[in-house]
């Protein structure tokens, strides 16, 4: 019975970013539903302590379209902490869409700047040609010595035309 | 049930069940064409005029036009552009032929958003100043000044055209929709005729329409260009090229028509890189227009399969922007549309105090409307005024 209780115990703190829905869920999401603005990190902190773990929550949740999770993913770069950088780090290496790993990208360069290149780095030379955009994009908002070393690593032996635009281009921001 | 009735209803599903299947697997008898065959309304309803090139200095400058709005027109579209991706403009007067002035910019600039019959935010490229926008504004025949502002960082010059639509503003309406798709992945001309959920998308997109008594007719049409470049479009809040970019790749055979690219997402590198559900040109968009930056409208189509619905919704509200509509409410309330019978939220209604009205404090207020500043799950609609904008328009028939 002891076994038993630890057991569900465990998992309960195993699971608990995809805890059910909670009481933030609605006015976060009506946020991260506009269909032109970004939700500001004023208007999110102006919902209450919490809004970290909830944007944790919606991000993982698949009944939640995959372009308000990853505004969910977005707006964590505004919640900066060793949760949130776990978690970003986490959906930059591995998530079930693209587009949750290219904006996971973006949030730790917004949050963590230098911090982050380790994973910007490796997202730079990853298969997928849009997450390799994302990610030449958000070293370019980095703007360090080593940033830009990272790109010009990457231009030196990157072959797709858009990838290439986009390390320039962020070569030129910096 | 005797036997011989068994076998009756056997033959009939054997005739019946294989024409159900069809009906299954294939939506509509349409097939994708070429952007150069696209179907429109008809072009001989519309008048063009060109109105030459403007200078302008290194600091910007004034734009000043004298429209000749013909007898029997319904709308009027004058757009000034070509002055470069960096530089803003908006239409600064509005004077219509009986000398009396309809909007002037410097008041809106003060901060009286509500005294005029039309309304123009800064546009960077391209500025349309499209009337009416509101029925309070009667399009008279004869000659309207219309002054524009262009700020500085242009290229020196804008050339202006307006377009006349002379027709009758039918009560039931029609437009011609280009469906151009770029993205996501899997989602091209071909499927997107019978894809379930491509085709509940554009359900979502007729119902929300059909409020406004407007009728979608499509063109499916794969789109031409690169692809790997504007499958994810990248905007700033100081730059749109790449968005402007594809918009001038929009040179349907048939002008009369409106284009909707589907990408897999807009992203806001000023922002975080944060995804943007839809963006208009505009608003308003350059109706019947090919060719521009404010040619016609982006989607982010990355949940057409999963949330259909929101396209379709999606669709319908940047449409709208498109053709002259905008916000009922802004998302702080600050602003509200010309119209004068679409709901209203105000600050007063902030009961959280972080900002911004969201769609339970305006329930009833304006949050159930397509022009709504955030996507909601029920059903959407257009309001009698939004609708009489929206048949107007130069682009529906």
């Amino acid at each position: 019975m002891t076994h038993t209780l630890r057991a569900a115990a465990l998992f309960l703190l195993a699971y608990a970013p995809l805890a059910s829905a909670g009481e933030l869920r609605g006015q976060v999401l009506d946020l991260l539903n506009a269909y032109e603005d970004t939700a500001t990190p004023e208007e999110l902190r102006a919902l209450g302590p919490k809004v970290d773990t909830e944007l944790m929550h919606i991000a993982d949740d698949h009944d939640v379209p995959s372009s308000r999770r990853s505004r969910a993913i977005t707006a964590l770069g505004h919640f900066p902490g060793d949760k949130v950088k776990g978690f970003l780090e986490a959906h930059a290496k591995k998530a079930d869409k693209g587009i949750l790993r290219r904006k996971a990208v973006w949030s730790l360069a917004v949050a963590y700047g230098e911090g982050a290149l380790p994973v910007l780095t490796d997202a730079l030379a990853d298969d997928d040609a849009l997450l390799r955009v994302a990610a030449a994009q958000a070293l370019g908002q980095v703007r360090s010595d080593a940033s830009a070393e990272a790109l010009r690593a990457r231009l030196a032996k990157e072959d797709q035309d858009a990838v290439r635009e986009a390390i320039t281009k962020a070569l030129e921001a910096k | 049930m005797s036997s011989m009735h068994s076998l009756r209803w056997l033959m009939a599903g054997a005739v019946w069940l294989p024409a159900v299947w069809l009906v299954a697997c294939k939506n509509n008898d349409q097939e994708p064409v070429s952007l150069a065959d696209v179907e429109g309304a008809d072009e001989k309803e519309l008048q063009r005029d060109d109105l030459g090139e403007a200078s302008l200095g290194d600091t910007g400058g004034y734009i000043d036009l004298d429209v000749e709005v013909p007898e029997g027109a319904v709308s009027t579209a004058v757009h000034c552009g070509g002055f470069g991706d960096q530089a803003l403009g908006a239409v600064w007067t509005l004077t219509d032929p009986s000398g009396t002035k309809r909007y002037d910019g410097d008041d809106v600039l003060a901060g009286d958003f509500t005294a005029w019959d039309y309304r123009s935010d800064f546009v960077d490229a391209r500025v349309v100043a499209l009337l009416p926008v509101t029925p309070s504004l009667d399009l008279s025949a004869g000659t309207w000044k219309v002054q524009y502002f262009v700020g500085a960082g242009s290229n020196g010059s804008a050339d202006c055209e307006a377009v006349h639509r002379i027709d009758s503003a039918a009560n039931d309406a029609t437009v011609y929709v280009n469906l151009i798709f770029v993205g996501p992945d899997g989602l091209d001309a071909a499927t997107a005729i019978d894809d379930e959920n491509f085709q509940e998308a554009l359900a979502t997109f007729e119902d929300e329409w059909a409020t406004g008594k407007i009728t979608p007719v499509y063109n499916y049409i794969d789109f031409q260009g690169d692809k790997a470049k504007y499958s994810v479009v990248d905007v700033s809040d100081t730059e749109a090229v790449e968005f402007n970019d594809l918009l001038r790749t929009a040179k349907p055979g048939n002008a009369r028509t409106m284009t909707f690219f589907f990408v897999e997402e807009i992203a806001n590198n000023s922002a975080g890189g944060a995804t943007i559900l839809g963006l208009s040109a505009g608003p308003p968009g350059a109706p019947a227009t090919n060719g521009t930056s404010k040619s016609g409208v982006v989607v982010s189509a990355i949940d057409y399969d999963s949330a259909p619905k929101d396209v379709g919704k999606i669709m319908a509200h940047e449409g709208g922007h498109f053709l002259g509509l905008y916000h009922t409410t802004e998302k702080d309330g600050s602003r509200h549309d010309l119209l004068g019978d679409t709901p209203q939220c105000d600050p007063s209604n902030d009961a959280n105090g972080n900002g911004t009205m969201n769609s339970d404090e305006c329930s009833g207020q304006g949050s159930e409307n397509v022009m709504w500043w955030t996507l909601t799950s029920g059903n959407a609609s257009l309001s009698s005024d939004q609708s009489w904008v929206l048949r107007r328009n130069p682009v529906v028939d």
